[in-house]
């Protein structure tokens, strides 16, 4: 016989309770099926959301109660790590405080779906929570098999939230395409992890940084298959993120997945695709530790071009296709596609700062994380909005998330208007409200390392997006209501989707006005991003 | 002689995945797909790696693809319902980019092969291959544990997910 010893790597304990977090949403996922089975019909939707935010809320309260504190930076900076794969290091706290308390109010703005349902609030809100607890994994994965299985279990989880519906005919097909375009990414995505490792040997973060910089340092042009095998990997982040080309499910998927799904998909799961791009941009491009600025990363500076002319034509795709939109879904959809040019816009801000040496990559990734923070505040907002209007608008021309079961919101309920009008100004990046600035920190990480072109582009497109956005502004506010539009009472807005709406676009102002508490947050969990790679 | 039955068995793994994805009658695709598992299988007896060979043909070419051809079977699906409305350029473009991406991957393979990135016959002999169960176990609950852990979660809610999607009655 033989004996099984618990190995661990070297030098690192067992550190379970860095992951109470993920304990608590787990076991939250698994009791929120309970409330279905043991409680009358009538109560079941609101005992199971109830649940849930509260098991989230507990998970939000102990990742905030961790840090971002410098003593558990230097727990980490001592291998004071969990169980190989997951490193808990200030970025991914930041990370899994935003998915947690962003996940809370995203139960909370669900409530308003649920609540008609007449079944499979357990299932909705277990598989919810089982995506969020894979979103706060991938925050800390520190190496390559430890991302494929987190990844998969936030993105195999919303395949099947897209096609909840299943009477419906587009949330069918919504879940249908978002599968079939899945599997083809992940595919891609797990055999740029094969090549990865071949050409490494390892599946660590930290060995590939070190591999790829000193391959650098030997002044050799990047390897074949190493780019090979990263742009395969970042074809299937580009999935997850929405960009060129891998944007197509994005139309149809948002626009025929249950409301609160499409909130879950442009939030959340665009984070896990981002939190990963941070990840790898900074296993590959940068590496504090190496001073010497005469050390060039050829791996980064072909990547800087790649990353750019993606950035540009996601960018472009996604602020031109929205205008021509009539669904207010899909419009949200082709913006969200801007909105990851702009995310990759900072991640090849990232990658030209490597291609110099002696970088830490610090304006970027805290301008990526500044934009993750704002950007979920805001689509939470807009679609709080939506699932309300949604699902009193069954009789308006057009269906319930047609354009023109928005004309004339204002006069018809103002307080869902002035909602949605912050929550599109501040997608378009007005001031003051919390989208300028993220678009400015964004722009400020291109300019900072010359990609001049890039921020140009990326500043005309905020011009051009004001366009459309402000189309919808002014059809919700001058336009006569439509006939069998709902008005007044016939909106129900739950007191949960209230509170949602009055704390978002508080926080989307705030984050406007007074930024400097938000941005030390996104400064100090992207230093620390920053610091320890590579370690 | 291992270089052979590589490219036996990779050879013909290969050979039956695309008569796979080619078969109009999603029966005989499938039976193609059992193919390219026994070529797979193969491939890892070849590295050496017996107990996930054995895995594969166990669980992939048994389990799985019983339940593949119980679904087509109960589907019933007439091979009219299969014709696709797909532009007649789709297959030439998708011969473009397979034939463009195995060009690519080729290159890159190539390129590798002679920066000296794999192991040579000698690097090759001093490397312990372990594909043991008990290795494999070891991993799987010690280094991996985090992985393992997730992946169970994963299982548990494609349970959940395949529950919602098929019961019968549902608003």
């Amino acid at each position: 016989m033989f004996s099984l010893a618990f190995q661990l790597p070297e030098g690192l304990t067992p550190n379970l309770e860095l992951l109470l977090p993920e304990f608590i949403v787990a076991g939250t996922a698994l009791g929120a099926i309970l409330p279905e089975l043991i409680l009358p019909a009538g109560r079941r939707a609101a005992a199971t959301a109830w649940t849930c935010f509260a098991g989230l809320v507990c998970a939000f309260i102990v990742v905030v109660a961790m840090g971002p504190s410098a003593e558990l930076a230097l727990a980490v900076k001592d291998g004071d790590l969990l169980v190989s794969g997951l490193r808990m290091d200030a970025f991914s706290v930041f990370c899994r405080a935003l998915i947690t308390g962003g996940g809370a109010l995203l139960v909370l703005i669900s409530m308003a779906f649920t609540n008609r349902l007449d079944r499979g609030h357990g299932e909705f809100y277990a598989i919810l929570l089982f995506s969020l607890l894979g979103v706060m994994l991938v925050s800390g994965v520190s190496d390559l098999l430890s991302l494929f299985v987190c990844l998969e279990l936030v993105t195999i989880m919303a395949y099947v939230l897209a096609a909840f519906r299943r009477n419906d005919l587009r949330s069918t097909e919504a879940g249908l395409k978002y599968l079939v375009v899945g599997a083809v990414s992940t595919a891609l995505l797990l055999l740029g992890i094969g090549l990865i490792y071949g050409w490494t040997g390892s599946l660590s973060l930290d060995a590939i940084s070190a591999k790829v910089w000193a391959s650098a340092a030997e002044g050799a042009v990047p390897p074949g298959l190493l780019l090979l095998g990263t742009a395969l990997l970042f074809c299937g982040l580009f999935f997850k993120v929405g960009g060129v080309p891998f944007h197509v499910w994005i139309p149809d998927v948002y626009q025929g997945a249950p409301s609160p799904v499409t909130a879950f998909l442009v939030t959340a799961s665009k984070s896990a695709g981002v939190i990963l791009l941070l990840r790898m941009a900074q296993a590959l491009f940068v590496r504090p530790e190496i001073m010497d600025s005469t050390v060039h990363n050829p791996l980064a500076q072909q990547w800087v071009l790649i990353l750019g002319v993606v950035a540009c034509i996601t960018l472009l795709f996604g602020v031109l296709g929205a205008m021509p939109q009539r669904g207010i879904k899909r419009m949200l959809a082709y913006s969200s596609i801007g909105h990851a040019g702009y995310l990759l816009m900072g991640l090849a801000a990232i990658a030209a700062e490597g291609g110099r040496g002696a970088a830490s990559g610090q304006y970027g990734t805290e301008a990526l994380l500044y934009y993750l923070m704002a950007y979920f505040v805001t689509s939470i907002v807009a679609f709080g909005v939506i699932i309300v209007v949604g699902a009193a608008s069954n009789r308006v021309e057009g269906g319930a998330h047609g354009d023109r079961a928005y004309e004339g919101l204002w006069s018809r309920s103002p307080f869902l208007a002035v909602a949605l009008c912050l929550a599109l100004l501040s997608l378009a990046g007005v001031p003051p409200m919390s989208g300028f600035f993220a678009k400015f920190l964004i722009l400020r990480a291109t300019i900072d390392k010359g990609l001049y072109a890039l921020a140009f582009i990326g500043a005309g497109a905020v011009v051009v997006s004001l366009y459309f956005y402000l189309l919808w502004i002014k059809s919700m506010y001058f336009k006569a209501p439509p006939p069998g539009a709902p008005s007044g009472a016939d909106f129900k807005i739950p007191a949960s989707t209230r509170v949602v709406l009055w704390a978002g676009m508080a926080a989307m102002v705030i984050m406007g006005v007074w930024m400097p508490p938000f941005y030390d947050w996104a400064h100090q969990a992207a230093a620390s991003l920053t610091s320890l790679a590579g370690r | 002689m291992t270089t052979v039955l590589f490219v036996v068995f990779g050879g013909s793994a290969l050979a039956s995945a695309l008569l796979a994805v080619t078969r109009k009658n999603p029966v005989a695709s499938a039976i193609w797909l059992v193919g390219m598992f026994f070529g797979l299988a193969g491939v890892y007896v070849v590295l050496e790696a017996y107990f996930v060979a054995a895995v594969q043909v166990l669980v992939y070419a048994g389990a799985i693809m019983v339940l593949f051809l119980f679904v087509i079977m109960l589907l019933d699906l007439r091979s009219k319902q299969l014709d696709l409305e797909a532009s007649p350029r789709m297959p030439i473009l998708g011969v473009c980019a397979a034939v463009l991406f195995v060009v690519v991957s080729g290159m890159a393979l190539m390129d590798a092969h002679d920066a000296g990135i794999f192991p040579d016959a000698a690097e090759r002999a001093t490397l312990v291959l372990d594909g043991s169960p008990e290795a494999i176990g070891a991993d799987l609950f010690g280094r991996w544990l985090l992985a393992f852990e997730v992946t169970s979660l994963l299982l548990l809610g494609g349970i959940l997910g395949a529950v919602i999607l098929t019961k019968r009655r549902l608003t």
